[in-house]
């Protein structure tokens, strides 16, 4: 009896522990910046994010920005030093399992890489950039989850038409 | 003659209190001939300790003899040899319980979580930044600008370079 409670206890334990799930990209990088206080992050939950859906309903000129939020589940966007630049591709590099590198750019003004995340199903649901600012020096980490399809890098790389 | 001291050094011996060496003075005591009436009765109790002390113990095959006696064989202590992998053994079970654990909890967590889930991450330790959705909103179209820009750079650079290596082939052609 004291065995099968014993194991009950430990499988729900281990439920529980899988139940939490895992944190994206900008989740992690605040993790390892906590004790810095030039590090800030704007997070935008899901549920801002059907509000502004809900927000730019009424607006025929937000169109193409409410297909491409309808698409998001989440942002996050973190502001840092431009010092941080290489922790956060190293945390990136890192997890090679987790985070594919897609692209990347560097020029005298400015540099950034491209990351992205697949889920199981092999669709991408996470979509992470490093810019950094020659100018302002500061990294700023855009990090976003949701369906990032064909139709929502279209948008990205159309934005012009938002 | 005063026997106070023996008095009590019986009285703490019939309450266990006494050292080996009072109960040697007891005996001592009692070994002598002129024990008065009063203690007598305890005489017998000392006069013998002493006795049995000196008569010969057991012998060495007492317990053949009694077992003989008794029709038994006598039994060989048998030292007990302990492998490692009995000593291991609560530490496997530990480890195979653990293992058996996980295993269903994968399975459970595999045959409970929607298929159509996009991914594992918890959205609902998500805390806004901002409760007022015009700074929101605002916040997420510069992103999205940001990563536009970033993206279009990207395409750009990858342009460059293929034409450069273009280029490269064919000056190495010519």
């Amino acid at each position: 009896m004291k065995r099968a409670l014993c194991l009950l206890t430990l499988w729900l334990a281990t439920i529980a522990c899988m139940a939490k799930g895992s944190q994206d990209f900008a989740s992690k990088f605040m993790d390892q910046c906590k004790a810095d206080t030039s590090v800030s992050c704007i997070t935008v939950s899901p549920k801002m994010l059907e509000q502004l859906v809900k927000k730019t309903e009424n607006n025929p000129d937000d169109a193409n920005i409410r297909q491409a939020i309808t698409k998001l589940k989440s942002m996050r966007v973190v502001t840092a030093p431009a010092e941080y630049f290489e922790k956060a591709e190293g945390l990136l590099k890192r997890n090679p399992q987790r985070f594919a590198k897609q692209d990347d750019y560097d020029s005298a003004q400015k540099r950034g890489v491209i990351y992205s995340r697949k889920n199981r199903h092999g669709d991408t649901v996470e979509l992470i950039l490093l810019h950094e600012s020659m100018r302002t020096k500061t990294l700023t980490v855009v990090n976003v989850t949701g369906t990032i399809d064909e139709e929502f890098l279209c948008f990205l790389y159309n934005i012009k038409s938002f | 003659m005063d026997y106070k001291y023996i008095e009590q050094l019986l009285e703490r011996y019939f309450q266990c209190e006494t050292t080996l060496q009072e109960e040697a003075i007891l005996r001592a005591f009692f070994q002598q001939e002129d024990v008065p009436e009063s203690l007598m009765p305890y005489r017998d109790l000392f006069v013998c300790q002493q006795q049995e002390a000196l008569t010969a113990p057991l012998g060495d095959d007492f317990d053949e003899r009694l077992l003989a006696i008794v029709g038994e064989k006598p039994q060989q202590e048998k030292a007990r040899v302990v492998k490692l992998g009995s000593r291991l053994m609560p530490l496997f079970r530990a480890a195979a319980i653990v293992a058996i654990v996980l295993t269903i909890g994968n399975a459970a967590q595999f045959s409970l979580s929607p298929r159509n889930q996009n991914d594992d991450i918890n959205y609902s330790e998500y805390t806004d930044t901002y409760d007022d959705p015009t700074v929101a909103y605002d916040q997420v179209e510069g992103a999205l600008q940001l990563m536009s820009e970033g993206l279009i750079q990207s395409q750009r650079a990858d342009t460059l370079s293929a034409g450069m290596r273009n280029n490269t082939d064919s000056l190495v052609r010519n």
